[in-house]
């Protein structure tokens, strides 16, 4: 049986008040488990079912924060910049070993890593935004990265395995991640996104952000209708192909 | 079923019978599914099951198909996470019905690791075969949806898996900001209406009034209906600012905010348009809370 790493919570309200509290003493990237008694008032951790790992968040907001370094966190601010940070800590964050369990599953988890751990790294890739990207839920800052590298993981031994990951912009991974009837299924999400790699190789990326709209609103009813899911790996490949194909076709009008 | 008209024949609601749903830890013994699993938490494997009873015979009359060919798929779904919508699902259990197996148990075992807050179970039966051999609205395709049951099963984290709601200290939680001495503070984002509403929209009761804490205790149904009004105004306020867009909240998928709230909008203001809805927002701003606060009332909100 996996022993699960129980990770620090922090329910919405505990954001208001931690944000409040950084902003008082200055907002920085937490390296030592000293942080976990400093918001002992707000945070939480499951009462069982595993073994506390305050040190594990640390760990992952160390990590992040080197990631973000490569890229050119705290200087750089180009959006050329924040991508590679994405697309990195997406890789990097879909195979952390405490990231593997239910817990991921939780923004209050993601609200902790944000909002106490490294919020210095939130101000620097969304700077001026509101506090949902450090409440939990699919547009916080890490949580949508974490979302990301595990729904469009192709897998240990494929020889590209995040060529996802890497490939789609912004828009694309908005349209698939924030649709959660298509987002909550790996199959669909990667079937997709390798739709819009195939796609998107034959039209040229520019044109791909008018296509992929409207690609995604044909699979959303048509997943109404038919469970997409149920279809096996050639006929699901084939249902997308069609619809890109279709989508290309009301693009070009 | 949802309420999305399929553009083909679908099974009747008394063509399948689902029964005998047990949950237990493996090696355990099995109880029936309740709501609430009890005392779970991620050392806990679940094995879960239901009996699918097919009356083939309505099944083929339903669907305009020979009751001797018909094949349908009988698929358990498993999902997981907080909120109206899991975070993740995967089929769990699929069994072929057809006319000489009509009568079949689906049944999972869940790790306890992989789940979190709280189980969606969900049946589907959809079409396996003959393909394109019946009538013009008989389905064709493989994968079609016949018929679809869920439910929900609470893990843990009760209060945040429906619509939140937190009795807190206001004095404690937000000591000299301005929310401090209201009796109660509703926490969402208005700039994300595809946001799952379970997961994304908290209500906060202010404990230190005790006479607000005790009324919403007893469930006093004045009190409620001013709570849900506040959130109902709060979300079609919001929509509304959407001026360039009479469909905006038409593309938001089930349990959404935006989903939620045209919801509200057709229940406040049946039949009206998006541009009538906002006239009397703006010149009978009266009226339009009126009209909330009566489809507000306790049985009428969905």
């Amino acid at each position: 049986m996996m022993a699960v790493a129980l990770l620090p919570r922090l329910k919405p309200i505990g954001v208001d008040t931690a944000l409040a509290r950084s902003l008082e003493s200055g907002v920085t990237t937490s390296a030592t488990l000293s942080v976990l008694s400093d918001y002992s008032d707000v945070l939480s951790f499951a009462p069982s079912g595993g073994y506390k790992a305050g040190a594990a968040a640390i760990a992952i907001g160390r990590e992040l924060k080197t990631i973000a370094e490569r890229a050119g966190f705290p200087a750089a601010t180009s959006q050329a910049a924040k991508a590679e940070f994405d697309q990195e800590a997406a890789v990097y964050l879909a195979q952390v070993p405490e990231l593997q369990s239910g817990e991921a599953l939780r923004n209050d988890v993601w609200a902790f890593l944000t909002t106490v751990i490294a919020p210095e790294l939130v101000c620097w890739r969304f700077p001026g935004e509101s506090r949902n990207r450090f409440t939990g839920g699919n547009r916080n800052t890490f949580q949508r990265l974490w979302i990301r590298g595990t729904g469009l993981d192709r897998g240990n031994d494929h020889p590209d395995r995040w060529g996802l990951v890497k490939a789609l912009p912004e828009d694309a991974m908005v349209q698939i991640f924030e649709r959660s009837a298509i987002a909550n299924s790996r199959r669909l999400t990667t079937a997709i996104a390798e739709g819009w790699m195939g796609t998107s190789i034959k039209t040229g990326k520019g044109t791909m952000e008018n296509i992929m709209r409207k690609a995604i609103k044909i699979l959303r009813i048509r997943n109404e209708i038919i469970d997409l899911s149920y279809l096996d790996d050639d006929q699901l490949e084939m249902t997308i192909v069609t619809v890109f194909e279709s989508a290309m076709t009301v693009a070009a009008r | 079923m949802k309420r999305i008209a399929l553009p083909f024949l679908t099974l009747s609601e008394n063509t399948i019978e689902l029964s005998e749903w047990t949950i237990g830890e493996p090696g355990q013994p099995r109880y029936p599914l309740e709501e609430v699993q009890e005392n779970w938490d991620y050392e806990k494997d679940l094995e879960i099951g239901v009996e699918v009873n097919v009356n083939f015979e309505q099944a083929a009359t339903d669907l305009a198909l020979d009751q001797s060919t018909l094949q349908m798929a009988a698929v358990f779904m498993v999902g997981t996470g907080a909120g109206t919508m899991p975070r993740v699902v995967h089929r769990a259990c699929t069994r072929i019905l057809d006319h000489t197996n009509k009568n079949i148990r689906l049944a999972t075992t869940l790790a306890g690791h992989t789940l979190s807050s709280q189980l969606h179970l969900e049946v589907r039966i959809l079409f396996e075969g003959p393909v394109e051999s019946g009538k013009p609205l008989s389905p064709a395709l493989k994968g079609a949806k016949l018929w679809q049951f869920d439910r929900r099963i609470l893990l843990e984290d009760g209060g945040c898996s429906r619509f939140p709601i937190e009795l807190t200290s206001f004095t404690d939680t937000f000591q000299g900001m301005p929310e401090q001495n209201a009796p109660w503070y509703v926490v969402w984002d208005p700039s994300n209406f595809h946001a799952d509403f379970g997961g994304n929209v908290r209500l906060y009761v202010n404990s230190d009034m005790e006479e607000v804490s005790q009324r919403f205790v007893d469930g006093d149904r004045l009190l409620l209906q001013a709570i849900v009004a506040d959130v109902m105004t709060q979300m079609i306020s919001a929509a509304l600012e959407h001026d360039n867009e009479e469909d905006f909240l038409s593309g938001f998928e089930e349990g959404s905010i935006g989903q939620q709230t045209r919801v509200w909008i057709e229940t406040a203001f049946r039949g009206q348009s998006r541009e009538i809805i906002r006239t009397i927002r703006r010149k009978y701003p009266g009226r339009f809370h009126a009209s909330i606060l009566a489809a507000a009332e306790l049985g009428s909100e969905e």
